[in-house]
């Protein structure tokens, strides 16, 4: 898993909410950074680092979510991002199982290995048709300007 | 998935640190509030709220280890290991639900006999593999008891430790 960024700029004695802003700008830095690659698809670790970038922004929100309003803004921002965690997972799952079998035919007895070549290509197959759902929500943020909006909202 | 435990008395314009203490207080709980039911191999949703409570202390110590000393961090190194012992054990679940689905399907998708032996091979791995890495876990639980790691850590997160103890 990679590491979180560090967050510049936070420190004990500042408010909570200043600090906030900063985690959640950071984070948000941090999860567009692995876009590209995960569209690239080449690399299955992009749509991991991406989950997981997403996964620490959504605590992030979570946590802090008493610092922001409007609220009905901020749900919406919270939203969004909660339905990137659940579609880049739909992906890492596939990735992980694909990844986990490929190694495991090698190890399996020969008269086994056919069967689990079919099970490859039958989760291949169906990876390819889970990540049409997370283009689709990218040019959806893309449209709706995701990134910037919510930069302006949660920024110091 | 259970819902996250919504810390309350949160004050955005109290400082940081003071803060701290509260969210995570209410994180530590959320985790210890599965304790009970992961005692059973075979409560595979309780395994995984377990995973996901230990993921969102993880996440929420990750945030405010600023407030902290070296000690906050080595209980931040054993959550992690924790997390990714659950980790595996849902791997396995994982695993064995997807390849019982597919051998269901299996009729309906090609050389059923031939494809079975490959499956059933896959099957018998992961659940030796799954009794395994429970056991481990549960091992490491049960040490992490002896040792009060909940009541130490809550002691740190909330300042009732010793200066010399938490930095």
């Amino acid at each position: 898993m990679a590491k979180a960024r560090n967050v510049k700029g936070i420190a004990p004695k500042k408010s909570l909410e200043e600090c906030a802003r900063r985690i959640i700008t950071t984070r948000l830095h941090e999860m567009m950074s692995f876009k590209a690659g995960a569209i690239d698809g080449r690399d299955i670790e992009y749509v991991h680092d991406m989950r997981v970038a997403s996964r620490r922004l959504r605590a992030a929100l979570r946590n802090f979510a008493d610092c922001f309003t409007p609220k009905k803004e901020f749900r919406w921002y919270l939203k969004r991002v909660e339905q990137i965690t659940s579609t880049l997972g739909d992906v890492r799952d596939l990735d992980v199982l694909i990844d986990r079998f490929q190694k495991d035919v090698l190890t399996v007895p020969e008269d086994a290995q056919i069967g689990v070549q079919n099970l490859m290509r039958h989760l291949q197959k169906e990876r390819e048709e889970r990540r049409a759902p997370m283009f689709a929500m990218f040019e959806e943020l893309d449209r709706n300007n995701f990134e910037q909006r919510f930069l302006e909202f949660f920024e110091v | 998935m259970a819902k996250a435990w919504k810390a309350k008395g949160i004050y955005p314009q109290l400082s940081y640190r003071w803060n701290a203490q509260v969210i995570l207080a209410v994180k530590i709980q959320e985790v210890y509030s599965w304790a009970e039911s992961i005692r059973n191999p075979d409560n595979i949703k309780e395994l995984h709220n377990l995973r996901i409570s230990v993921k969102r202390l993880r996440y929420s110590m990750e945030f405010f280890t600023i407030n902290y000393g070296k000690a906050f961090k080595d209980f931040l190194k054993v959550l992690e290991d924790l997390q990714e012992q659950l980790g595996d054990i849902h791997d396995c679940d994982v695993v064995e639900m997807v390849l019982t689905d597919y051998l269901k399907a299996l009729p309906d998708q090609g050389d059923t006999e031939t494809d079975a032996i490959g499956i059933n091979a896959l099957l018998l791995r992961y659940r030796e593999m799954r009794k395994a890495k429970y056991e481990a876990f549960l091992q490491q639980w049960d040490a992490l008891e002896e040792t009060d790691f909940k009541g130490q850590l809550l002691k740190i997160v909330t300042g009732k430790l010793g200066a010399a103890q938490s930095s």
